[in-house]
């Protein structure tokens, strides 16, 4: 009996409700950054939704939209510090941090309805529907960045961008390397 | 084993009833006439363009704005006409409205892509370096960052647009009263000093 009082209780403990909604940050203001974005992925993606899911609701609606997203990476300059560079002479070795992404933009004019169909007993998709698909896309978006292969891209790109730099204050052996990595690119 | 009394048997079946029913029987039947979510399908994500950039990001503002617009329809000359007659707004208003809330972000920063060779000049251990000049570089309102208070009549994509562009520049408006430019210039010159001393030049002159 007492095993069974047990279980009852771990029971209703697993089965409570947990609310965890997504915040938005409380707040708001200015925020000192020390971000270097040295590359800027273009994607696109097709928005396809079929509204035909309510048993009650008589006839369905379906949505084409496409999006194009805007995603820039590369890494943050507060982590370079003294310990970061080698000099000798024209030679210079320095270590950066590991790149990141900065920022993920759908502007609203890269948002387009390609086509809607809704049915006689329908109501058309309102605003607030058309923000729901996309914010669903934006996920999707976020979801795939690491496939996208934009954190290497930022490493070859950041590496090109420094190596110019430092070619420009007379440096004639640079070579890049990532902390925790093996170097991106040497020019010699 | 000790067998326990029956009350506190009746009782612990009482309130595992209870919890069954409220949160299992009545839920469900409220999920009856409830409408299901719309889910979009899995589309691959085609990469359009990579392009090379050089944007020291020294300043973000977050920020929240409303932007609301109202457009007139065809009925609406009708009905203000016949609300005036009245002297009584006895029909609602037939006009089209939309007020939307946005949390988004303002980027100040100076693009570095624009440095060329006169930018930057060396006189044995003392650095001169000219930044390009500070500018909003981005201003990020995405779809999740928008909240819809206020939505009467048919809105088309377009229509909607230039409502959250509203948003968008008075966005970037009050990141502009807030100074974030000159607050971005003197980080940018912070971060670019700090960098060439790192380096081990003892003058460094950045503007």
């Amino acid at each position: 009996m007492q095993k069974l009082i047990l279980i009852i209780l771990v029971v209703l403990i697993a089965c409570s409700k947990k609310d965890k909604d997504e915040e938005k940050p409380g707040i708001l203001t200015l925020r000192e950054m020390s971000d270097l974005a040295t590359v800027e992925y273009t994607v696109t993606k097709v928005i396809k939704a079929s509204d035909n899911k309510t048993w009650f609701k008589m006839g369905d609606r379906k949505i084409l939209m496409s999006c194009e997203a805007h995603i820039k990476a590369g890494i943050d300059m507060s982590g370079i510090n003294e310990n970061s560079f080698r000099i000798t002479d024209k030679n210079i070795e320095v270590v950066l941090p590991q790149p990141k992404v900065i920022s993920v933009s759908i502007p609203p004019e890269g948002i387009k309805t390609e086509y809607e169909e809704t049915g006689v007993f329908r109501d058309k998709f309102k605003s607030q529907d058309r923000d729901a698909l996309a914010t669903q896309a934006e996920q999707h978006i976020r979801k795939s960045i690491d496939s996208l292969g934009i954190l290497n891209q930022a490493k070859i790109n950041t590496s090109m961008f420094v190596t110019g730099f430092l070619k420009r204050l007379g440096y004639e052996n640079i070579v890049i390397k990532y902390n925790g990595s093996f170097p991106q690119n040497s020019m010699q | 084993m000790r067998k326990l009394p029956r009350p506190l048997i009746a009782l612990l079946v009482i309130v595992v009833a209870y919890w069954l029913f409220t949160n299992v029987v009545v839920p469900s039947m409220r999920n009856i006439f409830k409408s299901k979510p719309v889910v979009i399908d899995e589309t691959p994500i085609l990469i359009k363009e990579i392009k090379s950039i050089g944007q020291l990001i020294t300043y973000t503002s977050f920020d929240e704005v409303v932007a609301d617009t109202t457009i007139k329809t065809k009925g609406s000359a009708f009905v203000n006409n016949f609300n005036r007659i009245t002297r009584l707004p006895i029909l609602p208003s037939a006009d089209k409205e939309l007020v939307l809330i946005g949390r988004g972000k303002v980027l100040a920063g100076s693009d570095l892509s624009l440095l060329t060779d006169s930018s930057v000049s060396i006189t044995k251990d003392t650095v001169r370096v000219y930044l390009p000049k500070v500018q909003i570089l981005d201003a990020i309102l995405n779809p999740s960052d928008f909240e819809t208070f206020v939505e009467k009549g048919e809105w088309t994509n377009e229509e909607v647009i230039l409502v959250k562009a509203k948003a968008r520049r008075k966005m970037i408006d009050h990141a502009i009263q807030q100074n974030i430019l000159p607050k971005a210039d003197a980080k940018a010159k912070v971060i670019m000093e700090d960098f060439l001393r790192n380096m081990g030049y003892k003058h460094v002159y950045v503007f």
